[in-house]
């Protein structure tokens, strides 16, 4: 049978020469900034066990992970993002110094895109955390350093998206909805903000809308006869009755890893639901959490008009006008920072991904100017107060910070030409390797790029190649070590003394004299 | 002389049964002389060669290039392989080993018939720090399909054999499992979850992109199979339904024949002669190849245009002009 040919596998890229020197000059870029704010770097493991993200990650991050058992039977995963990870290593320390830690961090994350053959499932992100800090003056301070940050590395104007979760949470406990609804409404939320249609899911999934129910035996319907049988009965006296029923309608509840009361409990709370959908007031409450999404995520522009009609709003639905004060603070804790180059749009409506964002979320992209469609998110975080909690299980703290998805901002930025560093070759023949290597170290300890070569075919083709590659000088040793080499400088300025002189001097250390020195300018020869 | 095409089939149970048999039935037998060969030649002539591989292996040996072609479950292929450039399903449903992967919960969890229910109780088992054990021979589909659906507390038991029994013995707490008619569900008290359908399944046949694409033989000879699978499939669902009618000639009886044209074949009915001593030149067989759902109103059609000895056959085979499923293939190819 022949060897099948081995080949990259699929959603992940080779980079190499421009490509990989943009993406590391935006990390430089990014952490410097970050590194000029007090942030310090922080590296994490790039496999963690699974259930650290379990903790943390809502289904839309958690459908793509990178999941796997490896060879010691633990399931483990890719990092999706850094986050987790950075709370997970310092949540002990930050909880017991009682001051803010401030960590940024920069390399691949995985996300196992699925069906979308070409979406890379490997990307960089650079960002930061600050953990143990709940102010709105840490909030501010976030996002200006995100937009510096952005406009640093090159981009000329960047547009950023302000959302926060309170007027939301504010009408979902001012309607007393919790639990798997307020989840179910949030992550709705963020379907219809994103532009996805239909509400039909969500319904059903809050119960508004009847399921198609095939198979459904007797368990299903008893929710029904329960609610009337219990009313008014204390939980005891619920259960009791529960248990003669089943007892009478033949049904076990033995044998599987719940107790009956267990059970009893959940069928007990089911029927109350059931009933007050039926009653009308719990059903008249989704309701109106529902309409209050679909008008919220329509909101988004100047945060003048914004600010009027999302208050508008809450008055209609009767939610205090509090709901929106940490975004107003921040909006004006942002003005002393004087952010030139940089829009700022309101979005109350805005949804992120993981359900632990809990006050203020952002999103950045590249402002391509009013005309131009929203553009490429390059940059997104918030505050998620309660994480820490949920990932450590013992130490609570707040905590806020963003990521930079590095290649979606080196798709926009327009290319730059680096110049590379002064490269240098030389031709060396056996016979003169100690001298010739002896002469590289020297130079690169100047801070040449220089690189040695053995002699193949005839030097004209050689000093071509060289200079087609965006060499500027080599230096040719000659068959014999008693005779000096030949300098070839090349597109110098004739006596301009620069790669020349640095030469002909690192030489001279090396008690080196160069023969017959050459400097050919554009195309030109000149002995 | 070495094969041509090799074709990996399951070498055991109902899978290893239902294969050879729907092999047979598409005319390609796989001639084994005895049960314990691994491989047989297969159809007529020696081009095709059947290589029996547990039916979990059977992705894995296909991507790697080992055989060409395989017959395995669509739920083997989804959980082994997920989405690789290396392997096209040709065809996805060759109509047996139908079955679904489903959650199933113990029938005493009065308070659990749905999806949602589920969660709910994931939710709760969160809150007490325990955590929702499923188990399951399906670990990658399952844990794709728990996470789509917003349940991300839980934790899977990987198992083989009877999981049923998982429940009841305490190592899990719901299961995961294959599917076909729920009466072992049913046995072992456990119920399908509405939602809870993670996929249906049926045999698949499956191709190695880069071995059918870079041989012109292999290419031809996964051709003609692909040709019998659908002409078998084809005629399964085709009747020929032939009856003896009287009338005044050939051309009158046509006619009253074509007054139901959906009843009356592709083209026109196939009619000829029958020399009857009695009514010379006035009797014909009347031929009507009609799916299989047509049958009683096709025969009472041809009673009600004078038609007696009516008689029923079915096609082994039905071909087209070209193979729909071939011109598939080589479109992905």
């Amino acid at each position: 049978m022949q060897q099948a040919t081995v080949i990259r596998v699929q959603g992940f890229y080779d980079r190499h020469g421009e490509g990989y020197q943009r993406i590391q000059r935006l990390v430089e870029s990014l952490t410097s900034s970050f590194a000029l704010h007090g942030f310090e770097m922080i590296d994490v493991p790039l496999v963690e066990g699974l259930d650290l993200y379990l903790r943390k990650n809502g289904s839309q991050v958690l459908s793509k992970l990178y999941s796997f058992i490896d060879p010691d039977r633990r399931e483990v995963a890719l990092r999706p993002e850094y986050t987790a990870s950075v709370i997970r290593a310092l949540a002990a320390e930050v909880d017991r110094a009682r001051e803010p830690r401030r960590v940024a961090y920069a390399g691949p994350v995985f996300r196992n895109e699925h069906g979308q053959q070409e979406e890379p499932r490997q990307f960089t992100q650079a960002g930061i955390e600050i953990l143990g800090d709940g102010s709105a003056v840490a909030d501010a301070e976030v996002l200006a350093l995100a937009c510096r940050a952005a406009l640093g590395a090159g981009l000329p104007r960047v547009r950023l998206v302000l959302g926060h979760l309170g007027p939301l949470r504010a009408l979902l406990t001012h309607l007393n909805v919790n639990g798997h609804a307020e989840g179910y409404l949030l992550e709705h939320l963020e379907h219809r903000y994103r532009g996805g249609s239909g509400d039909e899911t969500v319904r059903r999934r809050l119960g508004l809308q009847a399921q198609v129910n095939e198979g459904a035996g007797e368990a299903e319907t008893l929710p029904e006869h329960l609610a009337d049988a219990v009313r008014g009965a204390t939980p005891q006296e619920a259960r009791a009755l529960v248990r003669t029923m089943l007892d009478q309608m033949g049904l076990s509840l033995e044998g599987s890893t719940r107790t009956p009361d267990e059970i009893i409990d959940r069928v007990l709370l089911k029927a109350r639901r059931h009933a007050s959908l039926r009653g009308g007031g719990g059903r008249e409450d989704l309701e109106r959490a529902l309409a209050f999404t679909e008008q919220l995520c329509t909101l988004r522009g100047d945060p003048g008009d914004v600010l009027p009609r999302a208050e508008a709003l809450l008055a209609r639905y009767q939610v205090p006008p509090e709901a929106l004060d940490e975004l107003r603070d921040v909006l004006d804790l942002l003005r002393p920072h004087e952010l030139d180059g940089v829009t700022i749009e309101l979005a109350p409506g805005m949804a992120r991904g993981i359900a632990y964002y809990s006050g203020l979320i952002f999103e950045l992209y590249a402002d391509q100017g009013a005309a131009m469609p929203p553009g490429i998110q390059i940059c997104g975080g918030g505050r998620y107060d309660a994480l820490a909690l949920a990932i450590s299980g013992s130490h609570g703290f707040p905590a806020l910070g963003f990521s930079f998805n590095v290649e979606s901002l080196a798709a926009i930025l327009p290319p730059r030409s680096e110049s590379r560093g002064r490269r240098v070759g030389l031709i060396v023949p056996a016979p003169c390797r100690r001298l010739a290597y002896r002469l590289a170290s020297n130079l690169r300890a100047t801070g040449l790029t220089v690189t040695t070569h053995e002699p193949s075919g005839a030097p004209e083709l050689e000093k071509q190649r060289l200079r087609q590659n965006g060499y500027e000088a080599v230096v040719i040793f000659p068959p014999e070590a008693a005779n000096p080499p030949e300098l070839v400088v090349f597109d110098g300025r004739p006596g301009d003394g620069g790669i020349e002189e640095a030469l002909t001097r690192t030489a001279a250390e090396c008690s080196l004299t160069l023969g017959s020195q050459e400097v050919l300018v554009a195309g030109e020869a000149r002995a | 002389m070495t094969p041509v095409l090799q074709i990996a089939v399951p070498s055991k149970g109902a899978m290893e049964e239902s294969t050879l048999r729907f092999l047979g039935d598409c005319g390609l037998a796989v001639r084994r002389s005895n049960p314990r060969q691994y491989s047989a030649p297969m159809g007529a002539g020696d081009a095709l060669q059947a290589v029996f591989q547990r039916a979990a292996d059977i992705p894995h040996k296909l991507g790697a290039g080992l055989v060409d072609v395989g017959i395995t479950g669509f739920d083997i292929f989804s959980e082994h392989m997920g989405d690789t450039e290396n392997v096209i399903v040709a065809v996805e449903d060759l109509g047996f080993a139908r079955c679904s992967l489903v959650l199933a919960a113990p029938e005493a969890w009065l308070d659990v018939s749905t999806l949602e229910d589920l969660a709910d109780v994931a939710a709760e088992f969160q809150h007490r720090g325990r955590s929702l054990r499923i188990a399951t021979k399906f670990p990658r589909l399952v844990r794709q399909f728990l996470l789509r659906h917003g349940l991300v507390s839980h934790t899977l038991v990987e198992g083989t054999g009877a999981l049923e029994i998982a429940p009841s013995m305490g190592y899990a707490d719901i299961i995961a499992d294959i599917n076909e008619t729920g009466t072992t569900l049913r046995a072992n008290h456990l119920k399908p979850l509405v939602g809870g359908a993670i996929l249906r399944s049926q045999a698949c046949l499956l191709v190695n992109r880069a071995r059918i694409a870079s041989s012109p033989a292999r290419r031809e000879a996964i051709r003609g199979v692909l040709e019998m699978i659908e002409a078998h499939q084809r005629a399964r669902e085709l009747v020929s339904i032939t009856a003896n009618v009287e009338g005044a000639d050939m051309r009158q009886i046509a006619e009253t024949v074509l007054r139901r044209r959906d009843l009356a074949g592709v083209r026109g009915p196939t009619l000829t002669p029958v020399f009857d001593p009695d009514s010379p030149d006035r009797v014909f067989a009347v031929t009507l190849v009609v799916s299989t759902s047509q049958l009683a109103e096709a025969k009472d059609h041809l009673r009600s245009c004078g038609g007696g000895a009516i008689t029923v056959q079915r096609p082994l085979y039905v071909f087209d002009q070209e193979s729909t499923l071939y011109a598939r293939l080589r479109d992905q190819l």
